[in-house]
């Protein structure tokens, strides 16, 4: 026994001794990470295969070696080879298309997080891959490990990147990275795939059941309320309204447009949908305040007029008049279509597959479109303020050493209408159909022989949008689409490019966050009393794990965010 | 008269053992029934009348989307091959493992077992496990990489250990006796009398390497490689994401089975299990006995 | 019943020396030299695989970056760990971690128990099989597809729900009540494990000598008494076993069940939150795998405590069935 206790002994001391060591190892040195990002952005990746030192306009100084990119797509394609060979076919002639080589892989959705992570933590060998805001894509940049493409964008050497990103657009792709010292480099570590810029939130009701009981045309909030109120008095099979996921403090019906307050995805850091509101001032040059549910009243006497109290909860409270007519057992959450809710909140670019899928089911149900926002609805310019990008990108892993060749094939496939979309729809005549200039229908092609492609993992744009049958079926579905993809329709947000960086608070933020995922998804659950007794709360809770730390870091990111930008 | 009252005491006791046996099963095929019947069913009657026991509209749909699949046969092969070839290589290891840890006269035993049993507890993480088996092991796209990097359980080990511990020593003392050194022993007299605990183990084994699909995952991008498993799920979420890909984007998705599918692949990963158990079944209940080598 | 005869005695002392010289080991090393000579394959799988990757546990201790890779990511001494104890409810995921593992191992182990002595005793060969195949369908279940049949049992309009009603007259809203899961998710366990469990118990149970309960029938013990006095003791080794590497597991939450079945239905959390699952929501967006790991090697070490000490009781009960 002896002998065993003493290798006990032994390798109990090894596992202390070892735990002790890597504990002083620690020590106090709270070394800021991420000491390189200034560097990517000054270091352009403009290497190796290309040689174009000499640029002097004339183009064929241009030249390229023989070169096979290796792009990773999030989601299956199918019969991607026929395309492939047009797209060779179209290159032939041109001197350095013809040089390069597409090499295509894709992984599955669900799997795509894990073998992204991998991909970087190993440094494999891929020079385009799709990255998505959820993958953590702005820890990515911040730690560098994607390529600066700035010098690929508004570059003549690249017209078709001209075209398809301009103005407005390649703007809100830059990214202000945060450096150790305070100071922002900016750079556009990606490409941002989008068509339209934020999708017009509404509902769909069913027409047919407003028409047979005669219920008012629905053009605001008191007639959907009046039709969901009669439909659910004379159906009581029926749900009145259905929310579907949205689990957001505020109610679907609250209006977006703020003077001088914003509230994007970049700000939105206590959870996905526990917002948080910043104030700026009349110039947009200084940041007033951020502020979330639940605040102290002190806080809201910092925002700009017309927002000193808290709104937030206000809105939360109106969504709770419409708790009657939820689904009583929305405790559990399906996303099945509700084929029997009267109405159901749905982002106009859904809109079209919800449709069909409950038309597959019962053909005799007809459906109708209801925007709630007022400015939306009577398509005013400037209506939305958006931060312009979504949240899928293209990057390029920064030890790539190809990337002026990603850039060409890019530069080429969003340089005509032809060449995007060959690789969006597939061979004209064959997988797909025009629809004059403006539409697209599914072709005569077999499915098994049908070139499929995830668009939103490549070849999205906002310049070039076709529309598909359905929508150019229904003139006022075609006249809410048009406006969506509009880009008069948007204004860019001040806080566009912002990235916050959770070094400083990352235990504050996991904390916070925990908290906001439990409110927010039962939230729908609670009528007005109870709602604002679990706000507060969750506000109590969260100042006690470092809400105050995560405001006022994210005040003063803001701050030096706009004075970076602002030219300070 | 003592026979009379072993009978109905023996009777009382068969009823009741019949009656949990009989209740478990109930317990245990009940869901299968839904699994079974939503196989078969149409797509649409999901959304409107959730899962059935019997399909409402029946349809080979889903069947043929799963077994249709140009590469289910390969994946089948590839799976086949893996469950065999690692099943070996796994009783291999774990066998020559366990058994020296079995015997008292071996010292280090327990720091051996510490050894192996710490691993279980801790461990390094995917990431240095990714960089060791991608880059330094280069195993990525390598049917092998299904099984090297997996074939050890220790859990099995230790079961397997305590099989091999509980046979008498006398049969192999004898044997030594006659001058027979270790590995003679293990071959020729403890492995012919552990047959129960082989095969137990060997199936735990088999059936992890059947399953198997997170090491596909992650290492395997060339489609001819991917074992059963992995085929479906990714046939799965293939759809899973066509599905979403069509809500937001306005596509049509046609009858696309997706819940039915789920149900379908499930039959499709069971059923070779379930058509061989009763086959293997017979190894680890046979209850070999020692009783009948001793006498 | 002579017990003396039926347990298998092992001495509890074995010799040892007095101290370990470097030369007694090379003694014993060549004295067992086949018998060590065939750890070796094994030996080396596990430095390799087990070992060598262990170097990522100091990512628990750092700020990880992936351009930095594991070696150059700065050191962050115990900052990682400390999300996990200021959040509120870490109570309740300790609690709900250790409680339900405790009922998991508990029923799936007695059910399996039970269920191996069952099959055992069914004689008619054709319904043994047909029981014990039966038995381990659930196995080969994804947690996924449970979750998808439990909403149409336990959910709103599910057949137990309507029972429930039928027989009650109240709605039990099982999908909002937290008090109702650990029962739920037990009762999923069973069926899903407890078949599968009684493949060891079976094998083992065969293996016994005939000649015992040859010598118990003899002596007019029923088949009762001869289950309790004879199998049971001599199961108890692996029994006891098994039970001891559940107890190294216990600090960690069964992620995949609970996450399929309950998912992200906040209603629950107050019994089924599990350290797994509340760490999983938490790192969600943040991506901080220096976290993850943080809460991965606190439930390693807990779990070793706790098997040491376990393993340390079980030596001097029932030494056989000690690991170490």
């Amino acid at each position: 026994m002896k002998k065993n206790s003493l290798f006990k002994k032994v390798m109990a001391g090894l596992l202390t001794g070892t735990m002790a060591f890597s504990l002083a190892a620690c020590g106090n040195s709270a070394e800021p990470s991420g000491n390189s990002q200034a560097g990517t952005s000054e270091n352009v990746q403009n290497t190796g295969t290309v040689s174009e030192s000499s640029e002097d306009g004339s183009g064929s100084t241009v030249s390229m070696e023989d070169t096979t990119i290796n792009i990773r797509i999030m989601n299956e394609y199918r019969n991607l080879d026929k395309v492939l060979e047009v797209y060779n076919e179209m290159t032939k002639d041109d001197p350095i298309m013809s040089k390069i080589h597409l090499n295509f892989t894709w992984i599955a959705g669900g799997d795509y997080k894990d073998k992204l992570t991998m991909a970087l933590a190993a440094q494999e060998e891929y020079d385009l891959m799709f990255c998505g805001g959820w993958h953590g894509l702005s820890t990515f940049i911040q730690q560098g490990n994607f390529a600066d493409l700035s010098s690929y964008f508004n570059n003549p050497d690249f017209p078709g990147l001209q075209t398809a990103f301009s103005g407005n657009f390649v703007n809100a792709m830059t990214s202000y990275i945060r450096n150790e010292d305070g100071s922002y480099s900016t750079g556009i570590y990606g490409v941002n795939l989008a068509s339209y810029y934020e999708d017009s939130r509404g509902f769909m009701y069913r027409e047919d059941l407003r028409l047979k009981y005669n219920c008012d045309p629905i053009t605001d909030n008191e007639s959907l309320m009046a039709y969901v109120k009669t439909v659910t008095e004379n159906e009581p099979e029926m749900i009145g309204i259905d929310l579907w996921n949205f689990f957001r403090f505020e109610s679907p019906f609250y209006s977006a447009k703020h003077d001088n307050v914003y509230s994007q995805d970049n700000i939105n850091i206590l959870g996905d949908q526990t917002h948080v509101y910043v104030g700026l001032s009349d110039d947009g040059k200084t940041v007033l305040n951020a502020v979330v549910a639940g605040d102290a009243q002190e806080e809201w006497d910092k925002m700009p007029e017309g927002y000193q109290y808290d709104f937030i909860t206000e809105y939360t409270l109106e969504r709770t008049k419409w708790n009657p007519y939820l689904d009583p057992n929305r405790g559990a959450v399906t996303d099945q279509v509700t084929a029997s809710a009267a109405a159901s909140y749905c982002p106009l670019s859904e809109y079209e597959g919800k449709v069909k899928t409950s038309q597959e089911a019962y053909p005799e149900y007809e459906y109708g479109f209801y925007i709630i926002e007022e400015a939306q609805r009577n398509q005013e310019k400037g209506a939305v303020i958006s931060d312009m990008v979504t949240n899928n990108w293209l990057v390029v892993p920064e030890w790539s050493e190809k990337t002026d060749a990603v850039m060409y094939f890019l530069d080429w496939m969003f340089g005509t209408q032809e060449n995007h979309d060959l690789f969006q729809y597939g061979i004209e005549g064959e997988d797909w159909e025009a629809i004059g200039t403006e539409g697209y229908v599914d072709g005569t092609v077999s499915e098994d022989a049908k070139y499929t492609m995830p668009n939103y993992s490549l070849t999205l744009n906002p310049t070039y949008i076709r529309y598909s049958e359905f929508v150019m079926d229904d003139e006022e579905i075609l006249a809410d689409y048009e406006y969506m993809y509009d880009e008069s329709t948007y204004q860019l947000s001040p806080l566009a490019g912002f990235a916050f960086d959770t070094t400083n608070v990352e235990t504050q933020l996991a904390g916070v966050t925990a908290l906001s995922n439990e409110l927010q998804l039962s939230i729908s659950l609670y009528d007005e009393a109870e709602a604002v007794e679990k706000i507060n709360t969750w506000h109590t809770d969260a100042q006690n794990v470092g809400l105050e730390e995560v405001r006022q870091e994210l005040i003063s990111q803001l701050q030096a965010f706009l004075d970076a930008k602002n030219g300070n | 008269m003592g026979r009379i009252k072993k009978s109905k005491g023996e009777i009382a006791f068969d009823i009741i053992v019949y009656t949990i046996a009989t209740l478990f099963c109930i317990y245990c095929l009940f869901p299968f029934a839904i699994i079974l019947g939503s196989s078969f069913e149409t797509e649409t009657n999901f959304v409107k009348y959730g899962f059935p026991i019997i399909p409402k509209d029946f349809t080979l749909k889903a069947y043929k989307m799963v077994l249709g699949d140009s590469q289910i046969f390969r994946a089948y092969g590839v799976t086949i091959f893996t469950t065999a070839v690692g099943t070996l290589f796994s009783m291999f290891l774990t066998i020559t493992m366990a058994y020296p840890l079995s015997l008292k006269k071996v010292k280090f035993r327990n720091f051996i077992t510490f050894f192996v049993y710490f691993t279980m507890l801790f461990g390094g993480g995917l990431v240095p496990t990714y960089l060791l088996i991608s880059k330094y092991l280069n195993l990525k796209n390598n049917i092998f990489v299904l099984i090297i990097p997996v074939a050890f359980g220790a859990w099995n080990m230790f079961l397997m250990r305590n099989f091999f511990a509980g046979i008498p020593k006398e049969l192999s003392e004898s044997a030594y006796m006659d001058g027979a050194n270790d590995i003679q022993i293990l071959w020729k007299i403890i492995l012919p009398v552990s047959v129960p605990g082989i095969a137990t183990i060997s199936l735990f084994y088999a059936l992890t390497y059947w399953n198997q699909w997170f090491n596909a995952m992650l290492y395997i991008e060339d489609s001819s490689l991917y074992p059963l498993q992995y085929l479906l799920m990714r046939m799965l979420r293939n759809v899973e994401a066509m599905k979403e890909m069509a809500r937001s984007t306005g596509m049509s998705v046609g009858d696309l089975p997706e819940n039915s599918l789920r149900m379908a692949t499930t039959v499709v990963a069971i059923g070779p299990i379930i058509l061989l158990y009763p086959y293997v079944q017979k190894y680890f209940t046979s209850g070999l006995t020692v009783g009948a080598i001793k006498g | 019943m002579k017990e003396e005869k039926l347990r298998k005695k092992k001495p509890y002392n074995k010799p040892y020396k007095e101290h370990l010289t470097f030369k007694g080991s090379l003694q014993e090393l060549w004295k067992n030299k086949l018998l060590y000579l065939m750890t070796l394959p094994s030996m080396i799988w596990v430095i390799i695989f087990c070992y060598v990757p262990l170097y990522g546990v100091q990512i628990a201790f750092k700020r990880f970056s992936y351009k930095e890779g594991i070696w150059g990511s700065p050191w962050v001494g115990l900052d990682n760990f400390e999300f996990l104890f200021q959040y509120k409810g870490v109570g309740r995921i300790f609690f709900n971690t250790i409680f339900l593992n405790l009922l998991f191992l508990i029923s799936t182990t007695v059910m399996s128990i039970l269920l191996a002595l069952v099959f055992v005793e069914i004689k008619k060969r054709v319904y043994n099989k047909v029981v014990q195949t039966i038995a381990i369908f659930p196995h080969f279940v994804s947690w996924t597809v449970v979750a998808m049949f439990l909403s149409g049992i336990v959910g709103g309009s599910g057949l137990v729900t309507k029972w429930v009603t039928e027989i009650t007259g109240s709605n039990p809203q099982f999908y909002s009540s937290p008090g109702w899961w650990p029962l739920i998710l037990v009762l999923l366990r069973i069926w899903q494990g407890a078949g599968y469990g009684t493949i060891v118990y079976v094998a083992a149970i065969t293996g016994f000598d005939q000649e015992m309960y040859e010598a118990a029938r003899v002596d007019g013990a029923t088949r009762f008494q001869q289950i309790t006095r004879i199998t049971l003791p001599l199961l108890k080794v692996t029994a006891v076993m098994l039970t001891i590497m559940g107890i190294g597991k216990i600090f960690n939450g069964d992620f995949g069940m609970i996450y399929a079945v309950v998912g992200d239905n906040s209603q629950l959390y107050s019994t089924t939150d599990v350290i797994d699952t509340f760490v999983y929501r938490a790192l969600r967006q943040l991506n901080n795998l220096g976290m993850s790991t943080a809460t991965s090697l606190f439930q390693s070490i807990v779990g070793l405590i706790l098997v040491f000490t376990t393993n340390a009781v079980t030596k001097k009960l029932e030494p056989d069935a000690a690991i170490f």
